[in-house]
């Protein structure tokens, strides 16, 4: 790390940690919590589509199943939810080898159609088992986390927004780990170059299979977070629109660079926050926002502010040397 | 069991199967030809009933059943060249060309749902039968407009198939899917076969559209299913193989009619999925398709 990146890093966490302190209205902390939840979702999904090149379209399934696990085992088990984050976790992990290990041999596009099937899937399992997961009217009543008198949802806001900071910090460094350590390199050479990467002995299955896993757990951590943050969990979990939305701030963001995800989770977030009111047209800009980043700005708002900066700095020095 | 259910659940399952057939196909030729995956199919099918309803009821014109199918047709082509040239065409030619077009088709998939949510409205709609009443079979009575349906879309595979195979542009479809290079070598041009091939999808699409439109509810988020349906008909046919794609369009069907009278209708996407998941894991290349891995 240069200093530069010391520098601004530290200040990002100042400003993360003295948000409270400035933001005091409810809604707007609310916001603020769902752009983290979703930036969480999103770096998570960037592991493996970015890096490893999965074509992982039941990212969203990991969310949705992190969710109904720690809310059913809470409301109708009487679990402690802060045990039901981590079996939201482990439940999401399950359902990834499930998925991946008969799929994430096969072609891409196979992996596409597959994962984007389970999702469906999952949405008709919630509906069968209504008993279990309240069908489509969805699970209302989902006991918060809570330590003593503290309780993570409602009105206490502030409580909530630093213990989703921890989680998002945690996830996050998890992420830049596996992304820096030589089993991030091997995701990117096999998406990069599979002949390559085969031929020097690195298993396309195996590596795959690792993305996939490794970026299911914190997506069902953040799941039942979620879910005991609203105290309520819908089906509409495993529908389009979050999906489309998610694809959004990971593709609007920067697909591959971990940090790209998680300033699209914040864009698309306050975006479809802003047009909340008007619900058809808000998806409508999505789309078409996600449609026309991928055509004119492939590499997303990550390489376009690497770009600004680098002709910035050339300005500078132009002026410099003046 | 009763024999007049079976019966129904048989015939219900064909027509289900004849529909599956006519959207699933549309799939198959851009696969073959382009070998992309339209994942904006299930709302171009969705837009062909809508087109449909409205020529038929929603414009007050009275062009009839018939003088409304014959509308579509063009009209339904027309939104294949544009889909095309707006949604494919540009993103054609990308080092990561298939992620490019999954992630693009499916956004323009959402820009098409949402376009038809401010456009009619969320309220659900049906197209009336096109013969109303019904006939006695051996056992029992079915619909006139049953009876319709599967002939005409059996009748439009066809014609297609025919297409394929006697026209000029059919065989230059075929040649496309098999060697571009070879194709570009001799003259053809890849680029406008490409768009052509996608006009022929989208009219197969807007066809089933309009066609399930009469027995199922319009609405503007029906692509979903009809997407995942589509998809699970390609992989058990087999990718790219129009004989396979017809064989599993009527299979699919008749497991759908089947689970939902035994197991109830919310059963049918697991139990299709199970099929899908055994087909991948023990012959990857569907009843009649090509390698995978």
């Amino acid at each position: 790390m240069n200093r530069a990146t010391i520098i601004s890093l530290s200040l990002i966490a100042a400003i993360a940690l003295l948000v409270p302190a400035v933001i005091t209205d409810s809604y707007s902390m609310h916001v603020l919590i769902i752009c983290l939840v979703f930036a969480v979702v999103a770096s998570n999904w960037d592991l493996s589509m970015g890096h490893a090149g999965v074509f992982n379209f039941a990212h969203l399934a990991f969310f949705g199943v992190g969710a109904y696990t720690s809310g059913i085992l809470a409301k109708l088990f009487g679990l402690s939810p802060w045990l039901g984050l981590f079996l939201g976790g482990f439940a999401a992990v399950l359902t990834s080898l499930l998925i991946g290990l008969p799929t994430l041999r096969l072609r891409g596009m196979y992996v596409a159609i597959f994962t984007f099937a389970f999702t469906q899937v999952l949405l008709s399992l919630v509906l069968i088992w209504s008993d279990l997961t309240g069908g489509s009217f969805g699970l209302s009543d989902i006991p918060p986390l809570q330590i003593g008198s503290v309780v993570f949802a409602g009105a206490n806001k502030v409580a909530v927004y630093y213990l989703l900071l921890a989680i998002f910090l945690i996830s996050t460094c998890a992420i830049y780990v596996v992304v820096r350590s030589s089993v991030g390199l091997a995701f990117v050479t096999l998406r990069d170059s599979q002949d390559y990467a085969v031929s020097r002995g690195i298993s396309a299955y195996r590596y795959r299979l690792i993305a996939f896993v490794v970026s299911s757990f914190f997506t069902g951590v953040i799941g039942a977070f979620y879910a005991h943050y609203l105290e309520v969990v819908t089906v509409e979990i495993f529908g389009w629109n979050i999906l489309s939305l998610a694809l959004a701030m990971v593709i609007v963001g920067g697909l591959g660079t971990t940090r790209g995800p998680i300033i699209g989770a914040f864009f698309m977030t306050l975006v479809s926050e802003y047009l909340r009111s008007f619900f058809a047209y808000r998806l409508l800009l999505v789309g078409i926002i996600l449609f026309l980043v991928l055509v004119f700005a492939p590499g997303g708002i990550d390489s376009l502010a690497r770009s600004g900066i680098r002709r910035s700095r050339k300005l500078l020095g132009f002026f410099a040397k003046r | 069991m009763e024999a007049t259910s079976f019966l129904t659940a048989v015939l219900s399952g064909l027509l289900l199967g004849s529909l599956y057939c006519l959207m699933a196909m549309g799939l198959t030729v851009v696969w073959g030809v382009l070998r992309i995956f339209n994942f904006a199919h299930g709302a171009i099918v969705m837009w062909g009933a809508y087109v449909m309803w409205y020529l038929l009821i929603g414009s007050g014109t009275s062009l009839g059943y018939l003088g409304s199918f014959i509308m579509l047709i063009p009209i339904s082509l027309l939104i294949g060249l544009a889909f095309y040239g707006v949604g494919i065409h540009p993103l054609l030619g990308r080092r990561e060309v298939e992620m490019a077009i999954v992630i693009g088709t499916l956004a323009l998939g959402i820009v098409l749902e949402n376009l038809a949510l401010l456009t009619f409205g969320p309220r659900l709609k049906r197209l009336p039968p096109a013969i109303p009443g019904s006939s006695s079979l051996a056992f029992f009575n079915v619909s006139n407009h049953y009876l319709l349906i599967i002939p005409a879309s059996i009748g439009i595979l066809a014609i297609v198939g025919a297409f394929l195979m006697r026209t000029k542009l059919g065989i230059a479809m075929r040649a496309v899917a098999q060697d571009k290079e070879a194709c570009r070598l001799v003259g053809i041009n890849v680029e406008r076969v490409f768009a052509y091939t996608m006009a022929l999808s989208a009219m197969l699409a807007c066809v089933s559209g309009a066609l399930l439109g009469s027995i199922r509810f319009i609405t503007p988020s029906m692509g979903g299913d009809i997407l995942m349906i589509s998809f699970i008909v390609v992989i058990f046919g087999g990718l790219g193989s129009i004989k396979g794609t017809i064989a599993a369009g009527f299979f699919v069907g008749l497991v759908e009619s089947f689970s939902s009278l035994f197991v109830g209708i919310y059963w049918t996407p697991p139990i299709l999925f199970l099929v899908m998941m055994a087909v991948l894991v023990l012959r990857p290349s569907g009843l009649f398709g090509e390698k995978v891995t």
